[in-house]
């Protein structure tokens, strides 16, 4: 399994510049809850697929899979070797 | 050689207020003016058609160019998706409701966020090897019309515009080389099926924005021999606030020399680009600019003017 860490999703949606009560954040509640509204998170989503090179599906977002900070690093964790192997 | 000589707008009176309907679409105040940029939208009235508007923006050309008419107009063009009928094009209708010479070539230009740039090119192209001293080009997409007034995502961004520019050989702005790009794949991200209302899917433009304008306005600048502190305002496509600043971040460009200015009135498709640049026409200060169109398509055109 490839190593990606809470820390890199972390610091990925900094890059983004997406306003958090960063002290306050909890990797099991969403996002959303937590201030992030729809541009911020599209922008998020953006920044996954262009540091990883992977494709991320719009069913995959409105399915809940990229809500919380858990889900996108088990994701991205998945979602790496299948874009080895291709 | 054929250049921009002068630009006429009409952009619709009425506005409707982006703050009454944030309960409806259940946006806050604050994401309106931080991430949207734009607090409200024109809109034109219900009898008033794309030709309408371009006529009221022709009327506008008129007063700068302290005209009353035009009789030697050779050409004229509309860039539009939302022309007054299905058939005719819109710019035969036009070349009558103003009055133009029957001598006169006229098409309609069937391109988005992108068109005003490829407009240019077409009707410089089309002019100068025609031999015409003077044409009209015009862009209008009423995009009221075809808007779902319950989807968030065009109701609060689209307002209603149109613009007439003066093409001729005494021109204040002349035509670089340009950039075009096309991504056919990703048409479905704005799109307006047969009798239905207009859908865009934010985040398909959001990613294209993102991954062409750099490139396109880095090729633009290659192809001109040019580099980003030789341009003194880069005019891109008014979509949206929050397109805009990220474009600006991932460009790494001075926010100040790339307007938005869309604010009191939204995105007006076609019509973005020519309403800003109307305002910067007499700043002799910006003597080069870097123009590009993105969206409808999706399609993106990118391209320099320079000040004579």
């Amino acid at each position: 399994m490839p190593k990606v860490t809470h820390e890199d999703v972390i610091d990925i949606i900094k890059k983004t510049g997406v306003k958090l009560d960063w002290k306050k954040l909890d990797n099991n509640e969403s996002l959303a809850d937590q201030g992030v509204d729809s541009l911020d998170m599209i922008n998020i989503i953006f920044a996954f697929q262009e540091k990883y090179g992977i494709e991320i599906t719009d069913e995959s977002i409105s399915d809940g899979e990229w809500l919380t900070i858990d889900k996108m690093t088990s994701n991205l964790k998945k979602a790496l070797p299948k874009k080895q192997e291709n | 050689m054929i250049g921009i000589n002068n630009i006429g707008c009409h952009i619709a009176s009425e506005r409707i207020s982006n703050f009454e309907k944030a309960e409806k679409h259940g946006v806050t105040h604050d994401f309106i003016m931080e991430k949207i940029g734009i607090v409200s939208v024109a809109r034109k009235k219900s009898s008033e058609k794309a030709s309408d508007l371009c006529a009221l923006a022709y009327t506008d050309l008129l007063a700068r160019l302290k005209e009353s008419a035009l009789d030697d107009i050779e050409f004229l063009c509309v860039c539009t998706q939302n022309g007054d009928y299905q058939l005719p094009q819109i710019s035969s209708i036009l070349q009558s409701k103003l009055g133009i010479s029957k001598k006169c070539a006229a098409f309609d230009i069937s391109l988005g966020c992108s068109g005003y740039v490829y407009s240019l090119h077409i009707a410089k192209s089309f002019m100068e090897s025609c031999g015409f001293k003077r044409g009209l080009l015009f862009t209008s997409d009423p995009y009221s019309e075809i808007i779902d007034l319950n989807d968030k995502n065009t109701d609060l961004l689209f307002g209603d515009g149109a613009t007439a520019t003066m093409l001729a050989e005494n021109a204040v702005f002349d035509l670089g080389k340009g950039v075009f790009e096309t991504d056919g794949k990703m048409f479905e991200h704005l799109i307006k099926c047969n009798n239905k209302k207009l859908v865009m899917n934010g985040r398909g433009i959001f990613n294209f924005a993102m991954l062409y304008v750099p490139d396109v306005v880095s090729q633009c600048l290659n192809a001109n021999a040019l580099n980003k502190e030789d341009i003194d305002l880069f005019l891109l496509h008014q979509a949206s606030k929050y397109i805009i600043d990220n474009l600006c971040k991932r460009m790494k460009l001075d926010m100040g020399k790339v307007p938005f200015l869309i604010k009191e009135y939204g995105n007006t498709v076609s019509s973005s680009i020519p309403i800003v640049l109307r305002d910067y026409l007499s700043k002799s200060d910006k003597k080069t600019i870097l123009i590009c169109g993105f969206g409808v398509g999706l399609s993106i055109a990118s391209s320099i003017l320079r000040r004579r």
